[in-house]
């Protein structure tokens, strides 16, 4: 083995021990996920507005978004400091072109542990096969409704569900599992899918998790009224679909996890306004342009593209990522009231929900 | 969603758009590029993109770009 490496190698070497970074709260650095644009061709009422997001709406040119070769280096840099997992989120990631590209850049990363991507699943059935090609191993994929006329109205570009359906068809055709659905329940919008989705998804291996409403960026006019809590999901569902609790995979999993007793598979529910779970939150944030966010609901980021184009070493960044990570203070959940959520907050297609 | 190429693609062909979209729906004619209505799924990456500002909504086609709403449809018959 040669000892002359390039200078960026032997940096990362360098900082490998420092796998142990916390925040203030004694909270550990474990999963990265990546916003790659903020484009989608939803326009999802509680993400995307229309009259926010709409024809004139400003969003980022390509040069300002991080390049994959950018990515793929801060996750390497961030693998240093205890980072295992990396998902690949936008606005929506399958509008990056050529993001199977960035997929098989960032699986030869060594010590990455899981690497997955969320999608609205309107490309999926195109794609699904090349991700897999790539390297990826599994997908979550948003899902409101299951009723065309709910689904249509909350995606607000007349996007017809079973295109989704048959994304995640797809998905499942090219193993890219498990496959985990999301559903955010808002009462009064799509609260009376939550059944119909649990028979849907009984039985498939597909992992369905309900999301409480949350009070997102700054456009959704959220309020505690429309939260469906997570207690009564798993209440209505077990009402018709007998669960059974399953204790969490590992530390700091976000949905709390049932499953159906006669072996139909498994729910989870993300309980992040009734049951929030800031003390175990792991992860950090990289938008497409390269800004790092601590919390979902943060004003404002940290920008690691600047060091990036600047030329600075590998050391440099990764200080700055672990003087970011231990300063960390955040738990907005925990604090969460009608008043905090008027809030000014980053936009989730910036940040990658 | 349609979209229309018009005249200021012609001599430019920059292909900024070609480039960026995410289903490669944007096919190269002799003189300009064109945009499949049926593939195009509605994303405007090129939006920023195009130094010449040729793509439009067909709906929002300037009068003396007429002839190019025939001109784009007719390379896809």
């Amino acid at each position: 083995m040669s000892v002359i490496r390039p200078v960026l190698e032997g940096a990362i070497g360098d900082i490998a021990d420092t796998r142990t970074v916390t925040d203030t709260l004694g909270r550990s650095l474990r999963d990265l996920r990546v916003s790659v644009t903020d484009r989608c061709n939803f326009r999802c009422t509680y993400c995307m507005p229309k009259e926010v997001f709409g024809r004139g709406y400003q969003f980022l040119p390509q040069e300002r978004l991080l390049t994959f070769e950018e990515i793929t280096r801060l996750a390497r840099i961030f693998i240093t400091h205890g980072v295992q997992k990396v998902r690949i989120t936008g606005g929506e990631p399958l509008l990056r072109r050529d993001i199977e590209r960035l997929i098989e850049m960032l699986v030869a990363l060594d010590g990455l542990q899981d690497l997955s991507l969320t999608t609205n699943g309107s490309l999926l059935a195109k794609k699904a096969a090349g991700l897999k090609k790539a390297g990826l191993r599994r997908v979550t994929v948003s899902l409101d409704s299951l009723d065309n006329a709910v689904f249509k109205a909350m995606n607000d570009v007349d996007f017809p569900v079973e295109g989704v359906l048959e994304g995640i068809e797809a998905a499942r055709a090219a193993a890219l599992s498990p496959i985990k659905i999301n559903m955010v329940v808002k009462r009064g919008v799509n609260d009376g899918d939550v059944l119909p989705m649990a028979r849907h998804f009984h039985g498939t291996g597909c992992i369905l998790r309900f999301i409480e409403y949350m009070d997102v960026g700054t456009t959704n006019g959220w309020g505690l009224e429309d939260v469906v809590p997570a207690g009564e999901i798993v209440r209505r569902v077990d009402g018709e679909l007998p669960l059974e609790p399953l204790g969490p995979n590992y530390r700091g999993e976000v949905a709390r996890r049932y499953r159906y007793r006669d072996g139909g598979g498994e729910i989870g529910v993300i309980a992040s306004v009734t049951q929030p779970f800031c003390g175990s939150c792991t992860r950090a944030r990289l938008t497409a342009e390269g800004q790092l966010y601590t919390c979902l609901f943060a004003a404002t980021g940290h920008n690691l593209r600047d060091l990036l184009r600047e030329g600075r070493p590998d050391e440099e960044i990764s200080t700055a990522v672990r003087d970011i990570w231990s300063g960390r203070s955040d738990r907005y959940s925990e604090i969460r009231t009608s008043q905090t959520a008027l809030r000014p907050k980053v936009e989730m297609s910036h940040v990658g929900g | 969603m349609t979209y229309i190429i018009g005249e200021p693609c012609i001599g430019t062909k920059d292909a900024s758009c070609v480039n960026v979209c995410p289903v490669d729906c944007i096919y190269e004619g002799d003189d300009q590029f064109y945009i499949h209505p049926d593939e195009c799924i509605d994303c405007g990456a090129w939006e920023p993109e195009c130094p010449v500002q040729a793509i439009v909504p067909d709906t929002d086609v300037p009068p003396e770009w007429d002839s190019y709403i025939e001109k784009n449809r007719g390379h896809f018959v």
